[in-house]
């Protein structure tokens, strides 16, 4: 029969048939095709890591009191290499150099750049390397940091210059002064520094010249028994800055927002164009049930004062919840979402027959200040907010037009802002658990979602548990 | 045959401009498919949009064994039938009740209307019928095979294919006879 004269004449004629198709239709194919040379996931994951790590470290940089630490480190790298000329600098030094023992001064104070110790010995001049006085009168430019030669001018208007690739001794590094040679010296000035210290010493010339002190034969190797010895230097320093790794577990869940009970599909009536899902209306899910988060990441900490901490990191964290669809249908569909054509691969009837789980993936910089609540119990609160980067969401956005569940990358908002509440404990300084954990609280300002489309703010609660990799 | 070789190793590497190529060398002749499978040219578009996107994200699965026309064809006709089966317009049509078998007639008239007159015809055809018509008379289906694809039982679509086939005569002749026009009958 399939053969008969009226199928083949039918076959060959409907072979004929041909139509020129809509403009239209390719824009919509290729709407529905792969991205042209898509960027791989992997590269923009590196990238994003690189630029929040990169962030993480500015952040860290700016808020930290310890920025030339690390060129006074450099600094005395670049000088040991000087330190074998020393003994022979010192004899040939002219009458016009005169070096100091510092050791020969009990009182000598010994500072550091950071504050501690006694600020008002008059003949004492504090620096750090980008040149700091600490009186008016006094005047001192130059960078350490470099192997320039330093000037400063002291209230008894001596003019001296300082040459930092002068000397270097063991850890410490000490540089003596070296006067002007036209000029005659009332006093001679020591500049010392050792470890993260400076200090500049005034000692009137006679002092010197009477002294026959056996100290003044080596007067390096005095100085720096001198610092080693002394109190202030040796006392261990607090440390200032916490770098660790931080983890948390608890439930997260979406709202429309954090007060209230207003649907969390927002009704927005689109034009249906094509496919038909052929679906019962039923109820709608506005009560997402919360679900499964945790984060991962590091931190650093850094003490502002006795009482305030800041709290900076890298995180990836994962949050969840629950919502029931109908059932899966595996075909493609167009339709006009609030004034968008949107495609979807797949979509979910209305219904409550299927269990679905959104998931939201992120990258995020947690910014927190950590207030201490006494100075007895190890307890604090802390807020603050997190920069956060939407990497990847599954969450289903309900249409009513076409009466279907559906996901598609274009409905998301990548940057989020979230602000955090919660308290800890501080058990870092507990030698059995050197831990920090506590409860925090989150919510995003803004919603995950496009709010043309929904509007689902991100609530995570969790227990999070902070370890410091190094006490 | 080499020629479409190269054009699906082009497009499987997203290249745009082959894929354009592709669908402008079929999507006249595609959109003509689709169209005798639903009933209207809008409809026939969504299909052959819905139809090409499954091409290109299918491609893969081309052997470059059998023409590539063909290949394309048949995607277009399954997703012609997915369509029908979830588009509420349809579906009612597509509920093939048990009917008694109808003798297939022996008239085999010579068809001398027009390619789109004739596909209009068969869109008039309930969407059931229309569509075994489709399956078997165009496109040479066997009644096991379109059983399989409408999960129908091959009798069923037998007796379907009967009345689609008697109703058709029935309306090219009529038709002529409308129009005036020279008719030969066998």
């Amino acid at each position: 029969m399939q053969n008969s004269e009226f199928e083949k004449s039918m076959q060959q004629r409907m072979d004929e048939l041909k139509f020129v198709p809509s403009d239209a239709v390719w824009t919509k194919i290729e709407a529905g095709l792969p991205e042209q040379k898509k960027p791989r996931r992997w590269l923009l994951f590196f990238l994003l890591f690189i630029a929040l790590s990169g962030t993480t470290l500015m952040l860290i940089n700016y808020f930290s009191p310890v920025k030339k630490y690390k060129a006074n480190s450099e600094l005395s790298k670049k000088e040991i290499n000087a330190n074998k000329d020393v003994s022979n600098q010192m004899s040939k030094q002219d009458s016009h150099i005169k070096i100091n023992d510092v050791s020969s001064n009990n009182k000598l104070p010994i500072k550091d750049y950071s504050g501690i110790g006694n600020k008002n010995e008059s003949n004492i001049s504090l620096m750090n390397n980008s040149g700091v006085a600490n009186k008016p009168s006094e005047k001192i430019s130059g960078d350490l940091s470099t192997n320039k030669k330093i000037k400063f001018k002291t209230k008894q208007k001596v003019k001296i210059v300082i040459k930092p690739s002068f000397a270097d001794f063991g850890d410490a590094v000490n540089k003596i002064n070296v006067a002007d040679s036209n000029e005659t010296l009332s006093h001679t000035t020591v500049m010392i520094i050792a470890d993260s210290m400076i200090a500049l010493s005034e000692i009137p010339n006679n002092e010197i010249q009477n002294s026959q002190s056996d100290s003044l034969k080596n007067p390096l190797n005095n100085t720096l028994s001198t610092l080693k010895k002394n109190p202030l230097l040796n006392k261990k320093k607090t440390a200032n800055r916490q770098f660790g790794i931080n983890m948390g577990v608890g439930i997260s869940t979406v709202k429309n927002k954090l007060f209230g009970n207003s649907p969390l599909y927002a009704d927005v009536l689109g034009n249906y164009s094509s496919g038909s899902p052929n679906v019962q209306v039923g109820s709608i899910p506005n009560s997402p049930k919360a679900s499964t988060s945790f984060n991962l990441g590091f931190y650093v900490k850094n003490k502002m004062n006795k009482r305030w901490i800041f709290n900076a990191g890298l995180n990836y964290s994962y949050q969840s919840n629950i919502i029931k669809a109908g059932s899966n249908v595996d075909s493609v569909i167009n339709f006009n979402f609030a004034g968008t054509n949107i495609r979807a691969d797949q979509f979910y009837r209305n219904g409550q027959s299927v269990r679905y789980k959104n998931v939201f993936h992120l990258a995020s910089i947690p910014l927190l200040f950590q207030y201490g609540v006494s100075k007895k119990i190890p307890l604090y609160v802390e807020m603050g907010s997190t920069l956060g980067y939407l990497i990847y969401s599954n969450t289903l956005i309900y249409n009513s037009s076409s009466n279907a569940y559906f996901t598609n990358e274009g409905l998301f908002n990548k940057i989020l802002l979230t602000v955090n509440a919660g308290a800890g404990i501080d058990l870092s300084k507990n030698t059995k658990l050197p831990f920090s954990v506590g409860y925090r609280f989150s919510y995003s300002i803004g919603s995950a979602t496009k709010t043309t489309y929904s509007k689902q703010h991100l609530l995570n609660s969790l227990l999070f548990l902070d370890i410091p990799l190094k006490k | 045959m080499e020629k479409d070789r190269e054009l699906v190793k082009e497009c499987l590497k997203n290249n745009r401009a082959s894929q354009k190529q592709l669908y402008n060398s079929y999507a006249a002749v595609m959109l003509g498919v689709c169209y005798r499978y639903t009933k209207s040219m809008a409809d026939a578009e969504d299909v052959l949009q819905e139809g090409f996107i499954r091409v290109f994200k299918n491609l893969y699965q081309y052997k470059c064994e059998g023409e590539l026309g063909a290949w394309i064809r048949r995607i277009m006709v399954r997703t012609a039938l997915n369509y029908l089966k979830r588009n509420t317009k349809y579906q009612h049509d597509l509920a093939f009740e048990k009917i008694e078998m109808h003798p297939v007639t022996e008239d085999n008239p010579e068809i001398k209307l027009d390619t789109k007159e004739l596909a209009s015809l068969i869109q008039q055809l309930p969407t059931g019928y229309q569509t075994i018509f489709n399956l078997y008379a165009v496109e040479g289906y066997s009644h096991v095979e379109i059983g399989e694809l409408l999960g129908i039982s091959d009798g069923t679509s037998r007796s379907q294919y009967a009345r689609a086939r008697a109703l058709m005569i029935t309306w090219i002749k009529k038709y002529y006879s409308d129009n005036k026009m020279q008719f030969y009958a066998k």
